[in-house]
């Protein structure tokens, strides 16, 4: 009678064991996918000299959804190739001890995967955070929608522009990277674009961007406290004229806002 | 062959009592209420999600009750006793007492969704669309995490008395929750925190439906995890079982 009781709960300790073993074979065993990925060092680089976007990944070996995405999304070969065509598509392993580090503090990673849109400037166009499959990656990747940022001039050449056609200068600063794609849509909104190309150049410093923290604090447009941003407007002489600080849910409210600044700045004048 | 059936059939009406019903009407009655809210406030569109939503308030307390004491309370009362000196087998009875309460757990979600279901169809008003395959694959994926939560709680009270058992779970399944809340707020860069956290509770069969209804890659790794938690614990539950401390004289 023991030895029976004893050969049934070996059996269920054997299929638990089994299949443990499977699961573990699965969830550990390195993928490959068909992807080129472009090493992470020359990428900006090449995106420069292609004149692309660069499309970054940040995972890890030991992160389930990144593995999953590589199992399933990037094995797509309309992923693969829109990638490889249109992008200069380049992964970190968050592990890197030099990459991982630098992505992590420059792009303020939080979690993984996350997947970034950049200009060749090292520039946040689009983030996403989280397991993408094929169809939601396709709609995330060929949405050119928002990319209304990329087309402002650099800082330089804005305020080179400034002076030259003696308009007022538009410097939006983020402090918060997390809110450009929803802030890049705000500021694509008809009236808003209006405003800005009949009263302004506009250009925008990311706080995350060495060169641009120069900028920054050069110009004192230093943080406020609990704010994502501020938009701040100058005189082509590099007069400070208005400053309008840019709390976490004011995406929804640009429109106003940029009304407001030109309204003061027509009582100004 | 014959004792399974009429031992559940004893077991079944000795876990029923007016005391039982009177509680999984008013569970049903209360957990009911959240669901309904959540449908008719658009956050909640299909049955695969209300079948989600009901589980997280209905199999709350319900597993909590019925799975206290499982064996525990048998062994204190003399009932396991009173069962060994017949024929009936160790494993005939553990077996049953976990068909039971599963059963009885099955039977309070059926109808609590059932109810839902009906009260939600019947206001033409509100968008409520039903997903067959996929709530039929949710369903199936909630009855494994209720069984192998019902055998942990089992295997937990062939080692302690009385009804500590599924409170001892529960704390389980909520130190784990809160570590693996910890980890992906604070630590998710850190390689070992975030492979460890995933052992803390077997949630194979949670994750499998979290995957499922994410639109994510068909778990087999999931499902697979949570099949090794439940033969493995199931075997440990036997063997505790067997260690069960009764004096039966010549069982």
């Amino acid at each position: 009678m023991n030895q029976r009781r004893n050969q049934e709960i070996k059996i269920f300790a054997v299929i638990g064991i089994v299949c443990a073993i499977a699961a573990a074979i699965i969830e550990y065993y390195p993928t490959t996918t068909s992807m080129q990925w472009v090493p992470y060092e020359s990428a900006f680089q090449r995106a420069k000299t292609e004149n692309k976007l660069v499309y970054l990944d940040v995972y890890a070996e030991w992160c389930g959804p990144c593995k999953m995405m590589d199992k399933t999304t990037y094995t797509n070969h309309v992923v693969t190739s829109s990638l490889q065509n249109n992008f200069i598509a380049t992964r970190v392993n968050i592990d890197d001890e030099r990459a991982g580090a630098e992505v992590k503090k420059k792009f303020n990673i939080v979690a993984m995967p996350t997947s970034l849109l950049l200009t060749s400037e090292q520039l946040e166009v689009r983030r996403k955070v989280g397991y993408m499959d094929v169809e939601k990656f396709i709609d995330w990747i060929v949405d050119t929608t928002v990319s209304e940022f990329m087309v402002w001039d650099d800082f330089a050449t804005a305020l080179a522009n400034a002076k030259r056609v003696n308009k007022s200068l538009f410097v939006l600063v983020l402090h918060d990277s997390l809110k450009v794609f929803e802030l890049q849509r705000s500021f694509q909104t008809p009236v808003v674009k209006q405003i800005i190309k009949d009263r302004f150049i506009p250009t925008i410093l990311f706080d995350i961007n060495p060169n641009h923290r120069k900028i920054i604090q050069q110009y004192s447009l230093l943080p406020f406290l609990d704010f994502i941003g501020c938009i701040y407007t100058f005189s082509p002489s590099m007069e400070l004229r208005q400053t309008l600080p840019l709390r976490n849910d004011d995406a929804q409210r640009i429109e106003g806002m940029v009304q407001q600044l030109t309204s003061e700045s027509g009582k100004r004048n | 062959m014959r004792t399974f059936p009429i031992l559940f059939t004893a077991e079944f009406k000795r876990f029923w009592t007016i005391g039982m019903i009177v509680f999984s009407i008013a569970i049903i009655a209360v957990g009911l209420i959240p669901s309904v809210v959540m449908v008719q406030s658009g956050m909640v569109t299909t049955l695969s999600k209300l079948i989600v939503s009901a589980d997280s308030f209905l199999s709350f307390f319900t597993f909590l009750i019925f799975s206290a004491g499982i064996v525990g309370a048998d062994v204190t009362s003399g009932w396991l006793r009173t069962l060994l000196i017949r024929s009936i087998t160790r494993e005939q009875y553990v077996i049953t007492k976990i068909l039971v309460v599963f059963a009885s757990t099955l039977i309070v979600y059926a109808v609590g969704i059932l109810i839902a279901a009906i009260v939600l169809m019947s206001d033409p008003k509100l968008t409520f669309t039903i997903d067959l395959s996929l709530s039929a694959m949710i369903m199936l994926l909630k009855c494994c995490q209720a069984l192998l939560l019902i055998i942990l709680s089992t295997l937990v009270s062939c080692l302690v008395q009385g009804s500590f058992n599924s409170f001892f779970v529960y704390g389980w399944m909520v130190v784990g929750q809160l570590i693996n809340f910890l980890v992906m707020r604070k630590y998710w860069d850190l390689k070992w925190a975030v492979v460890l956290k995933d052992y803390l509770f077997p949630n194979g069969f949670e994750d499998a439906q979290q995957s499922l209804l994410s639109d994510m890659a068909f778990p087999y790794a999931e499902l697979l995890w949570g099949c090794a938690a439940l033969t493995i614990f199931f075997a440990a539950t036997l063997f505790a079982m067997n260690r069960v401390v009764v004096d039966v004289g010549s069982e």
